[in-house]
């Protein structure tokens, strides 16, 4: 492919898009309406909230709220931040695509820890539909961003064992995520982020006639 | 039970031939039924032979299926199907075409000789009409239907076997229905249930019934994910997805599916946070301000900003009164959570109520919130400054308070018992606390009068007075100062004009009063109403109008409710008399109906009576009753009754018939019927039966007039027949015994032959000849020389003898030659009948003798007679002579024979004489009434050796009873019989 050049690519891409329309029946195959940056940017103000609300809760449910033991300093480097620079909502996704994957964690971990219907459970599956939520948004606002692995990577080898580990573990990441999201909405409040889709506009549009 | 999926189908064992087919039907079923039950069961009787058993029972079902059993296993066991049908169970549209092929089995083929062309198609038990099949080849038929509105379930494949017997080979359920519709109208909500809790909740029109089971379903993702299916449950037309996301397009669309086919709604794509229907706010609380016009809300939002901003609306009404007032909604269009509401009344409690939505208007509403009150301040001392700038902020009480009486003048007729009463006033006019009312009454009538004053807190008065006119005024005082004074003029008489045209009627759901003003000038109007009950006093509320308005729109007023309304005029210099109307501000029918009864029933009419409805059970103006009335079995007739009638005759009836009859009120928006009645119109109207009775006793006693005079006209010939005269059997004796030929037999000396009380009864002698071998001819012929003389007697045991020879004198001497004579005289001779019974085949000898005792013989002693020849008759007969014999006092325990012989004892020369023997049974002889006293002699010597057999015949008896003829008592018996004859001594 490579010694062909850029036709085999388009080529390909084309196939892959075509494969992807046949591959998804009925519905799937329709367009949705794309989402707006305002719809993206209130989803990431109120994930910011639910974030809040979530680690307060998971601390006092999880009996973790002693000597802030949960508010690390070191949050996991994909949580680190501040997200700073333009196009701040695609900066997201990464992030995001990383939270969905531990957000599964620790609902599976608390799963086996608390009684179906328990409302930390409740509160996780909500911030966990947030997250994939806002994927959804950025995947529509940005059809750029390659799509979510359809099964996630396999669980990191050195993962803590035992429960109170998990559970601190999931607070610190809860902890992290608050503020990761607390920092992205108080940027997106800030600087909006419109930018990002005016730069790519004008990207775009600079880059026209280059198109063949 | 729904069908089985599987229908039963024919099959065979391999080695079964066809013939055998049932039996191994019946082991199918029996299979079957253990998993089927009742249904299968109720197949099998229709197709098992054992039909043949009338009356089926469970016993009979058990032992055909032991026989089937035990036949199947004989055979093998091994069943196949001999057939199928295509398709299986299909689902077919309505109004289609559709064609069902039935395969016969080769195996079937060999050794049953069935072909296709012996396929006959039924749907249920109704056998498709030929023209529909089709002979595809010699194992398969088909069937078509052009319309599948005429297919039912099940559709069989049968066979006519050989002898023409009908198998079923196979049967399939076909199920008919209508592919669903497009799903129309979706649209969706989202409540918020709590805080952080939401739910969306989606509804469509599902479309028309497609009489299949179809199953709708909710669908819903995200451009890039999708998510499970919300399925409805118990409805077919909305599903609630419990868990949505904000700000996250969703596309939703509903599927229909059913066996024929899918269909899907036209889909929508939303922000759920467009459709959300936010909790109201809460914690409403309202405070007042230091401002007398202005209170200050607050409450708490239970969604908030991460999620959205509200708007709100505010709804406000001084309480009391039904109108809303609405805060602007530009004033609310933000979020907030407290709100200044301001130009209200000071001194004013309010009803306030708040809601709210998302704040750029997508969404829906709230509900209200709950309301809350809070009141304004006083107005007095709020602010010098605004006293000062503004002189019309008046502090005192802006107006007197309404000022109204009720005049009661029952007690004494020179006094009444005056109620004042007058409305405190609205706090805007008010202003400020009312700390108490002055009152002044003035006698106008008299000058001279001192001004009574009266200062009270509360809003009534009551006051003796006497009648006269009277001037009442009333202030109310606040802190600032009084009010101007109310003044209202109480009059001797209401002798001014009444309004006219007074009506009542309801308008916008209130109750209207309006009336035409009189000709003179009003200064205003007084409206009283109360609620009528029956339970309660009327308690009277009232308003006072200007005198320029000429009505009203009266609150308060309770639906179903029956309002009197009065409306008085009142003038500068008296007072008109009042207007009354009753009203309803809403009817309803009757709450109950009338309870009817008879007040009096007559043949073809009666007169019903009811109480009328209370008002509280009215709920409107009753317009009539009707009464229903019918018989048993008759129609029912209707009348209407005018309401104001408390009774009612219904006529024209039927007589001594059973009447039901029931009661309805009528209002204008009901009717209720009340209680049935039952009752019996009378069989005879008024004077029927005194018609009847009274000529009916007037006949009796006429009748019984007569039967007095007859009886008094014919009293001798009755006393005969009712009394017959007795003799007095101690007077009794046998004067004479005439066996005599008949003609000798002239008994017209026989008054003077025979004195009267010389006989006094007739006895009866009875010889039985039954072993007449035991006399001799000589002993009978006296017996055949009696015959010979009595020929008219013979026969006729009736005539003075016989069974009942005695009962009867009369008859006795009509035998007689000379009955004339001895029917006019109380001694009648009497004939005695001898009666000889007949010695086998001879003819017995009757014997007369002849009394000249009239006395009867009873009927024991003709019972006795009936008994003759019986060896229990000589008791009966020892009784007849005791009941008769002088001496039964001394010789009771005798046998009459023994008592006879003492007197032949007595009169042995005279033994012929010895008549009254009667000897019965084996023992007993005839006694020979020979004319020598040898003979007699002999002959009672045989008969005593003759009955030496039996008991009763003890000769040493009779010497030693032996009484002269003097000491005989006089009796019946014949004492003295001369030889040669029976004459009488």
């Amino acid at each position: 492919m490579r010694c062909h050049g850029r036709p085999w690519a388009v080529l390909a891409a084309v196939t892959k898009g075509l494969l992807i329309l046949w591959a998804v029946p009925g519905q799937e195959g329709r367009p949705l309406k794309a989402p707006t940056v305002q719809q993206t940017q209130a989803l990431v103000k109120l994930m910011a909230e639910d974030a809040q609300e979530l680690f307060t809760f998971y601390e006092k449910d999880q009996h973790l709220a002693i000597h802030n033991i949960c508010r690390t300093n070191e949050p996991p480097h994909w949580l680190q931040g501040p997200v700073k620079g333009p196009c701040v909502l695609q900066r997201l996704w990464q992030p995001m695509v990383r939270m969905d994957q531990a957000l599964q964690d620790i609902i599976r971990h608390q799963r086996d820890l608390s009684p179906p219907g328990a409302e930390i459970l409740r509160r996780l599956n909500n911030t966990h539909r947030n997250v994939r939520g806002l994927l959804n948004n950025l995947a529509g606002l940005f059809p750029a961003l390659s799509p979510r692995p359809s099964h996630r990577p396999p669980p990191s080898p050195a993962g803590p064992t035992s429960i109170f580990k998990q559970k601190l573990q999931g607070c610190r990441i809860l902890w992290s995520y608050a503020r990761f999201m607390a920092r992205s909405s108080a940027q997106l409040e800030a600087r909006g982020g419109r930018r990002c889709r005016e730069r790519r506009r004008s990207q775009r549009g600079s880059r026209t006639p280059a198109r063949p | 039970m729904e069908a089985p999926s599987h229908p039963p189908r024919l099959s065979t064992g391999k080695k079964l031939q066809f013939g055998k087919l049932n039996l191994q039907l019946a082991a199918r079923w029996l299979i079957m039924l253990l998993t089927s039950g009742e249904e299968i069961l109720q197949d099998f009787r229709e197709r098992i032979p054992c039909r043949m058993f009338s009356g089926w029972n469970w016993v009979a079902y058990g032992f055909c299926l032991l026989l089937n059993v035990y036949s199947l296993e004989a055979s093998g066991g091994l069943v196949q199907s001999c057939g199928h049908i295509i398709p299986e169970s299909p689902v077919l549209a309505i109004g289609s075409n559709f064609t069902a092929l039935c395969i016969l089995n080769e195996s079937c083929l060999d050794f049953g000789n069935i072909y296709a062309s012996q396929i006959i198609w039924k749907i249920k038990n109704r056998v498709i009409p030929k023209e529909q099949y089709r002979e595809i080849n010699r194992t398969v038929s088909s069937v078509t239907f052009n319309d599948t509105s005429s297919l039912a379930t099940p559709l069989t494949c049968n066979i006519i076997a050989d002898g023409q017997i009908e198998q079923n080979i196979y049967g399939i359920t076909v199920t008919v229905g209508l592919p669903p519709e497009k799903p129309k109208n979706l649209s969706c909500i989202v409540h918020q249930l709590s805080q952080l809790t939401y739910s969306m909740t989606c509804t469509w029109d599902p479309g028309t019934d497609t009489f299949l089971d179809t199953q709708f379903r909710l669908k819903y993702r995200w451009a890039q994910e999708s998510f499970p299916d919300c399925i409805p449950t118990d409805v077919n037309n909305s599903c609630t997805i419990p868990d949505i996301n904000f700000f996250v397009n969703v596309e939703i669309w509903v599927e229909a599916a059913n066996a024929l086919g899918k269909a899907e709604s036209d889909p929508i794509v939303l922000d759920p946070i467009d459709i959300v229907k936010p909790l109201s706010p809460h914690n409403l609380s309202v405070n007042s301000e230091i401002v007398p016009t202005v209170l200050m809300l607050s409450w708490e939002n239970r969604i908030g900003d991460p999620v959205m901003n509200l708007k709100f609306n505010i709804r406000y009404r001084i309480i009391g009164d039904t109108n809303w007032m609405e805060i602007p909604s530009e004033d609310t269009a933000s979020t907030r959570t407290s709100f200044n509401v301001q130009g209200l009344r000071p001194y004013t409690e309010y009803v306030f109520s708040i809601r709210c939505m998302k704040e750029d208007g997508k969404g829906y509403w709230s509900d209200w919130s709950e309301e809350k009150t809070g009141i304004t301040t006083e107005a007095a001392f709020h602010d010098i400054a605004v006293v000062e700038s503004n002189c019309k902020l008046i502090r005192k009480p802006s107006k007197g308070p309404p000022l109204w009486r009720i005049i009661d003048a029952s007690h004494s007729p020179a006094s009444w018992t005056v109620h004042l009463m007058w409305k405190a006033l609205k706090p805007s006019e008010a202003n400020g606390v009312i700390l108490q009312y002055e009152l002044t009454v003035r006698d106008k009538s008299s000058l001279s009068c001192p001004l009574e004053k009266y200062n009270v807190t509360s809003t009534n008065l009551t006051l003796q007075l006497p009648n006269g006119t009277y001037e009442v005024t009333v202030i109310a005082r606040n802190g600032a100062g009084a009010s101007p004074p109310s003044v209202l003029l109480i009059p001797a008489s209401n002798s001014k004009a009444p309004v006219k045209n007074l009506r009542a009627l309801p308008k916008y759901d209130k109750l209207w009063v309006g009336w035409t003003a009189p000709n003179s000038y009003v200064l205003k109007y007084v409206v009283e109403w109360c609620l009528l009950s029956s339970r309660s006093a009327c308690i009277i509320e009232w308003q006072t109008l200007p005198g320029d308005v000429q009505g009203i729109y009266i609150k308060g007023i309770k639906p179903f409710k029956c309002y009197l309304i009065t409306v008085y005029p009142l003038y500068a210099d008296g007072q008109g008399s009042g207007q009354s109307v009753q009203a309803y501000l809403k009817q309803d029918r009757p709450s109950k109906g009338p309870t009817v009864q008879t007040k009096k029933v007559g043949k073809a009419e009666a007169v019903l009576t009811w109480n009328r409805l209370t008002v509280d059970e009215q709920n409107g103006f009753i317009r009539n009753y009707t009464i229903l009335y019918k018989t048993i079995d008759g129609n029912e007739t209707v009348v209407t009754v005018d309401p104001s009638k408390t009774e009612y005759t219904l006529s024209s009836l039927t007589s001594d018939t059973l009447y039901t009859v029931r009661m309805m009120a009528s209002t204008d928006n009901g009717s209720r019927t009340g209680p049935d009645f039952t009752f019996t119109t009378q069989k005879f109207g008024k004077g029927e039966i005194e018609a009847i009775v009274v000529p009916v006793c007037l006949a009796f006693l006429l009748i019984v007039l007569l039967a007095v005079l007859f009886c008094f006209n014919k009293r001798d010939l009755i006393k005969k027949h009712i009394w017959p005269i007795v003799p007095d059997p101690s007077k009794s004796n046998i004067a004479q015994w005439s066996p005599q030929v008949p003609a000798k037999h002239n008994f017209s000396s026989k008054d003077q032959m025979y004195p009267e009380g010389s006989f006094t009864d007739v006895s009866v002698v009875e010889i039985e000849a039954d072993d007449k071998k035991s006399f001799s001819e000589q002993d009978l012929k006296p017996f055949d020389l009696l015959k010979k003389e009595k020929s008219t007697s013979e026969g006729h045991s009736s005539g003075i003898g016989g069974s009942s020879c005695m009962s009867s004198p009369r008859q006795s001497v009509s035998d007689s030659d000379d009955s004339e004579t001895t029917q006019n005289t109380s001694s009648t001779v009497q004939y005695s009948t001898v009666v000889l019974n007949g010695y086998r085949d001879q003819t017995p000898v009757q014997v007369f003798s002849r009394s000249e005792s009239t006395q009867p013989l009873l009927d024991s002693e003709e019972r006795s007679e009936d008994h003759a020849g019986g060896g229990d008759s000589t008791p009966e007969r020892q009784q007849y002579f005791r009941q008769n014999g002088g001496q039964d006092e001394t010789n009771e325990d005798r046998p009459c024979f023994e008592r006879t012989k003492q007197i032949a004892h007595a009169n042995e020369g005279d033994l012929v004489g010895f008549v009254q023997l009667q000897i019965s049974g084996q023992s007993s002889q005839p006694l020979g009434l020979g004319m020598e006293k040898n003979i007699r002699e002999a002959a009672l010597s045989n008969v005593l050796q003759t009955s030496s057999e039996g008991q009763t015949v003890r000769p040493e008896i009779v010497e030693e009873n032996t009484l002269s003829v003097d000491e005989m008592p006089k009796s019946y018996l014949p004492q003295t019989v001369r030889q040669g004859g029976y004459m009488p001594q």
